[in-house]
């Protein structure tokens, strides 16, 4: 993964932009939009995980988004332009298909976005998010995520240990030392789990006025993004629940694309999408001048 | 000024009527660095343990104990917290959150610091130890001596006036333990920290200290300066003499007048006193065993790395091995001498090079012996290693084992409840019980006391004695020294020296024993403190021979058994099972997609199949389960919570609230968002309530626990892809701890897994899913609904996972990618889903089967010994 500038904002603003761009993806219907998200998305992956990476999700996501796309007009049979009938005389409408791609393409943004939200989302902050609602919580998915890897090391030696003792003949042997391996890894880990609650105990865990501290700090650069984030968000809604960039598939396929208003609307739509590609960028370029005046 | 002052303090622990300590009395000053040692068993633990309330076993206390001159249980929680700080003896088990910077905080946020002070103290901290550069790094990727550090540190941030330590470094390799040590003493000294600690390792520890105390069976003989307790114990003749550092066992074996000397420099100065006025008679010759068998494992020039790309761990070993002796190589952390024991062992191959091994019957025993520590008794333990075979015929066998580990008096123990010692002794027992003919021992004498490593060097010697070939590995040069028959030194992938242990020591000038370096200038060869002691014409004590075998009783007791089934309902149950096996066979014959789609309507018919299908399921469930007993009723304690109450009040009334807010604001339209909202409407009252009642230590721990077993469990069936223990695990969970702890782990384990595996618009679905899982699990089987047995358990299973994991799961995913659906689509889904729905629930159903029973008595034996059982 590159060293990816937009990472290193504060949480909330990682936060408040995935969801921002996660909730307008899954609600807005409207084409362009939606191929503005998609276009985001995709761009932000191909700049965190290079090309490879881009490959390896695009192997992934198209079967599903084909799939997506034929099912809707072989079960939909509404709208009223009708291209073909099926053996069992159901139509093909190219409103179906028009809302099956445009539902395929939605899904390919949404997935693409939950990617880079992963990438960006490191235990850490997710924990930190948690933190502030719901202390114990956090604190229960920190602790989890200290301990699968304990036990997976553990589990892993006893097999081996196990395999060294009586190599197994036949498949049943096999699952039977895999259990009595799992076995012995609950018991460890349950004494164990004592240990560790007693250390809680001993550093004062459940006396009163808990605080949660972090290693995030708000700077300043995090409200500039999030004013930023804000008004391009309200640019990009606004002419949404007004109806100005209204678009509709059923009955027929109904709205205008092009209007200077819907293009003001696409123009901040994209600034959202871009943000931390944009931020990206203007990182890479601050560091190549500093690379050339040296 | 005082710090604690300990008042005629005895203890008994609950159903003993041994008191474990008697009328002890002592006082800890400002600035103190005390050293509490004794036989294992004696009390230490238990005495340390006391000294702070949240950490003190329950039991009966007499006594008092004034910390700053107030009795200690009329002392805040929170000044407790921050001024008494304890560290144990595990490293890894006192972590408790997966990031240095957050482990250092943790103490801090139980304070209730701000922000700002907590990162100034914390960057003090890190400075001091030098943690900086690995701030930021996952507690899983730090060594051992790292953790304890860490573990320190996060202490030392509270800023206690007095530290507490249990046997800290019984963990550690000698190079992390000297370490920690040292840092320990720097606290010390710079900051006038008391230190009160237990130690094994006395030589690094004791010129350190400036109190040594000595506890043997509960009873405080010794509270003095350390040269002024030897005193004491000489003057006794204590046994533990036996166990103390070679200076002092030297000073108390040879009577001399001066102080005892507390380093070995201080003893090598005062063995050349003393040989100015006495002769010293030649160093007595160890008998050389001079190998006349053949050797039964060779190595001959064997190379080895991990991977094509990695760097060689092997380069080019050589090695012979014989029968009858034990062999053991020495060096330092990391070298590949455990890489060398699993090559031994023929798991690993070398890449070049030859192995010959005459013997097939190689094994070989952990470094961690809990790793074969299974069953509930020592005796089941012994009894597990031979599932097909009567106990008559193998009682015999077993007893010799039970004999030569001296584990007679243990085999009705739980093996958690052993010591560490008495633990590799049984796993010991049942590695011997396959009766190799090489035993291959991976650091054998890793956190364990004198007095066990001598009956260990015992067993040891018995084996040889009968020809079978020991090869350990280890950092131990003094049990090295004094018990082996030949010693390897291991470096840079290579064994490089390989002699009998008096020419191997001797000729070392830092890799060698602490007799060796007291005693070289004038006694060259001597490796031991009997060599010294013997060369100076001491006495050496007589080891008592164990006593002869007697008839050990290996039989099992009887197990409880539950009453049959009446025969009208096997019929029933019968006839059930075998209807809805034929219903599924025709239904999957009948049921395909092509239908599907040319269906213009719901298709109304197939579904009263499915109905019937699940009806009879049903049947065959409540046919085959057996009500629980009233008996474990009230041990279940199998009343819901007024709490879970409330939490389902609220899920019902919500939903419907939901669906009608939908159709009222958007015609229905949006599906996706009405489930979603559901979804998260009904986890939430969990959550909250969750929150809300803030949940113990304990509590706490034992849930993540039990979702990191649920996640990582998936390793097990690392081959089978699909094949999740997560359900079962959560319904075990449900079982065990009610249906609010199954919900709660059941959620967590999915919001945890998916922020290892990847989030995505599922995640609400599959925690709401595995939740209500968990949840049912409770329900049924606390309110004694079903019986806790393994049909039960594992009918419960397939038809949860299918009904309702598969069952939210398969309208979810047409949820999450249609935004259209309908109720075609939906059931094409329940139809695709079928074969991994089949899978789960298979995996779900074979693990409860396998494993329900035993997984169950550990929950229980946590609940019960540690008092976890709800109120």
């Amino acid at each position: 993964m590159k060293n990816d500038s937009f990472s290193g904002f504060h949480p909330i603003v990682n936060l408040s932009f995935f969801a921002a761009v996660l909730t307008m993806t899954m609600f807005i219907m409207q084409p362009i939009y939606l191929l503005i998200s998609l276009f985001g998305a995709c761009t932000y992956l191909l700049y965190l995980q290079g090309r490879r990476g881009m490959l390896r999700q695009i192997g992934y996501v198209l079967p599903i988004l084909l799939l997506m796309a034929i099912m809707n007009p072989v079960f939909n049979h509404e709208g009223t332009t009708i291209l073909w009938y099926f053996p069992n005389d159901n139509p093909l409408t190219l409103e179906a298909i028009a809302y099956g791609l445009a539902a395929a393409v939605m899904m390919a943004a949404s997935i693409v976005w939950f990617n880079c939200c992963n990438m960006v989302f490191t235990s850490d902050k997710i924990i930190y998010l948690f933190g502030r609602i719901a202390p114990s919580m956090s604190l229960l998915i920190s602790m989890t995520l200290r301990f699968v890897p304990r036990f997976k090391t553990f589990l892993q030696n006893v097999l081996f240990v196990q395999r060294a003792m009586h190599k197994p003949e036949n498949n049943r042997q096999k699952l039977q030392q895999a259990m009595s391996a799992f076995s012995a890894t609950v018991s460890w880990a349950m004494e164990h789990s004592i240990v560790s609650a007693d250390s809680m105990k001993s550093r004062g865990y459940g006396t009163t006025g808990r605080t949660a501290y972090s290693i995030y700090h708000f700077e300043k650069r995090d409200g500039i993004v999030l004013a930023v984030l804000s008004l391009l968000l309200i640019g990009a809604l606004v002419p949404h629940l007004k109806g100005w960039i209204k678009w509709e598939y059923y009955p027929s396929l109904t709205g205008t694309l092009t209007e200077p208003l819907q293009i003001f609307a696409y123009l901040c739509y994209s600034g959202v999408c871009l943000i931390p590609l944009v931020l990206n960028f203007m990182e890479d370029y601050k560091w190549n001048s500093l690379k050339s005046k040296i | 000024m005082e710090l604690f002052e300990i008042k005629n303090l005895s203890f008994t622990y609950p159903e003993q009527e041994m008191p474990v300590l008697l009328n002890v009395s002592t006082t800890l000053k400002q600035g103190d660095f005390a050293v509490l040692a004794g036989p294992s068993g004696c009390g230490k633990t238990t005495m340390l343990r006391l000294l702070k309330t949240v950490l003190a076993p329950h039991g009966k206390r007499e006594g008092d104990i004034l910390y700053h001159g107030i009795a200690l249980n009329e002392v805040d929680l929170k000044a407790q917290a921050a001024g008494i700080g304890f560290v144990l003896q595990d490293p890894e088990s006192q972590i408790v959150t997966d990031k240095v910077w957050h482990e250092l905080a943790f103490g801090l946020e139980s304070l209730g610091i701000n922000n700002a002070a907590i990162r100034g103290r914390v960057a003090e901290m890190a400075s001091f130890f030098g943690i900086q550069n690995w701030f930021h790094m996952e507690v899983s990727r730090l060594s051992g001596g790292q953790m304890q550090l860490l573990n320190l540190a996060s202490v030392m941030v509270m800023q206690p006036d007095i530290l507490i330590l249990d046997e800290p470094t019984s963990q550690l390799d000698p190079i992390a333990a000297t370490d920690f040590l040292q840092t320990l003493s720097r606290i010390n000294r710079e900051f006038g920290t008391t230190v009160f600690i237990s130690e094994h390792r006395l030589e690094d520890v004791i010129p350190m200290a400036n109190r040594l105390l000595i506890l043997d069976t509960g009873i405080l003989i010794a509270d003095d300066s350390p040269s002024d307790t030897f005193e004491i114990l000489r003057d006794k003749n204590h046994s533990m003499l036996y166990s103390m550092p070679t200076p002092m066992r030297i000073w108390s074996q040879l009577n001399w007048i001066a102080p005892c000397p507390l380093t070995v420099n201080a003893g090598r100065i005062q063995l050349s006193e003393w040989a100015k006025s006495n002769k010293l008679a030649p160093v007595p010759k160890r008998p050389t065993t001079i190998p006349t068998q053949k050797p039964c494992i060779t190595l001959e020039e064997v190379w080895f790395r991990y991977e094509k790309e990695a760097p060689d761990i092997l380069k080019s070993v050589s090695l012979k091995a014989y029968p009858g002796e034990l062999l053991c190589i020495l060096g330092g952390n990391g070298v590949g001498k455990s890489t060398l024991l699993s090559v031994l062992s023929a798991i690993r191959k070398p890449y070049r090079g030859k192995m010959l091994c005459k013997s097939e019957k190689i094994v070989a025993l952990p470094q961690n012996p809990r790793m074969l520590l299974v069953k509930k008794s020592v005796r089941e333990e012994l009894l597990s290693v031979f599932p097909d075979k009567k106990k008559e015929e193998i009682a015999d066998h077993i007893g010799k084992i039970v004999y030569l580990c001296r584990l007679e008096g243990l085999l009705d123990r739980h093996p958690y409840d052993l010591s560490g010692g008495e633990q590799q002794r049984c796993a010991l027992a049942k590695v011997l019980l396959h009766e190799p003919d090489i035993l291959l021992l991976d650091e054998p004498t890793k956190g364990i006391d004198n007095d066990f490593k001598r009956v260990f060097a015992q067993i040891l010697k018995t084996l040889t004695e009968q020809g079978v070939c020991v090869i350990m590995v280890s950092h131990d040069v003094e049990f090295c020294a004094s018990y082996a028959d030949r010693c390897g030194l291991f470096f840079d992938g290579g064994i490089v020296t390989m002699d009998a242990p008096q020419p191997f020591f001797a000729g070392k000038n830092f890799y060698t024993t602490a007799a060796n370096r007291m005693a070289r200038h004038l006694l060259p060869d001597a490796v031991t403190p009997e060599d010294v002691i013997r060369a100076c014409g001491g006495e050496l004590p007589k080891l008592d021979k164990p006593k002869p075998p007697e008839k050990i009783d290996i039989s099992l007791p009887e197990e409880h058994r539950p009453k049959k089934i009446p025969l009208w309902r096997k019929i029933v149950t019968f006839f059930a099972g075998l209807a809805s096996l034929a219903l599924l066979i025709y239904t999957s014959a009948v049921l395909d997609l092509s239908r599907l789609y040319s269906e213009e309507n719901f298709p109304g018919d197939r579904l009263w199949i499915y109905l019937l299908l699940f009806i009879l399921l049903g049947l065959f469930a409540a046919g085959i389960s057996r009500r629980a007993p009233i008996r474990e009723q009230k041990l279940m304690q199998g009343k819901l919570s007024k709490r879970t109450k409330i939490s389902l009040l609220f899920s019902f009334l919500a939903i419907p609230l939901t669906i009608a807010a939908g159709l009222m604001i958007d015609g229905g339209r949006r599906y996706m968002v009405i489930s979603l909202a559901i979804t998260i409407e009904t986890m939430l009252p969990f959550f909250l309530i969750f929150e809300g009642r803030r949940p113990k230590a304990r509590e706490l721990v034992i849930l993540s626990v039990l979702s990191a077993l649920a996640i990582g469990g998936r390793a097990v069936f690392f081959a089978l892809p699909g094949f999740k223990p997560v359900a079962a695990m959560v319904i075990l969970t449900g079982v065990a701890f009610g249906g609010e702890s199954g919900f709660m782990v059941g959620a967590m384990t999915m919001l945890s897994s998916n922020v290892l595996f990847g989030q995505g618009p599922w995640t609400p679905w599959q925690m709401f899913a595995m939740g209500t899982i968990g949840l049912l699990a409770g329900i049924f089987f606390r309110k004694g609904l079903l019986h806790r047995d393994r049909i039960s358990l594992s009918v419960f299973g397939a038809l949860t996972t299918f009904l309702v994991y598969g069952g939210i799961m398969n309208p979810a995913s047409v949820l999450m990618y249609q935004p259209n659906p309908n109720w075609q689509m939906i059931l094409t889904a329940y139809i695709t889903g079928i074969p991994a729905d089949a899978i789960h629930a298979t995996a779900t159903v074979l693990f409860l089967w396998l494993f329900s029973e035993p997984m169950l008595e550990k929950l229980d034996r946590v609940k019960v010994k540690y008092g976890l059982v709800e109120k």
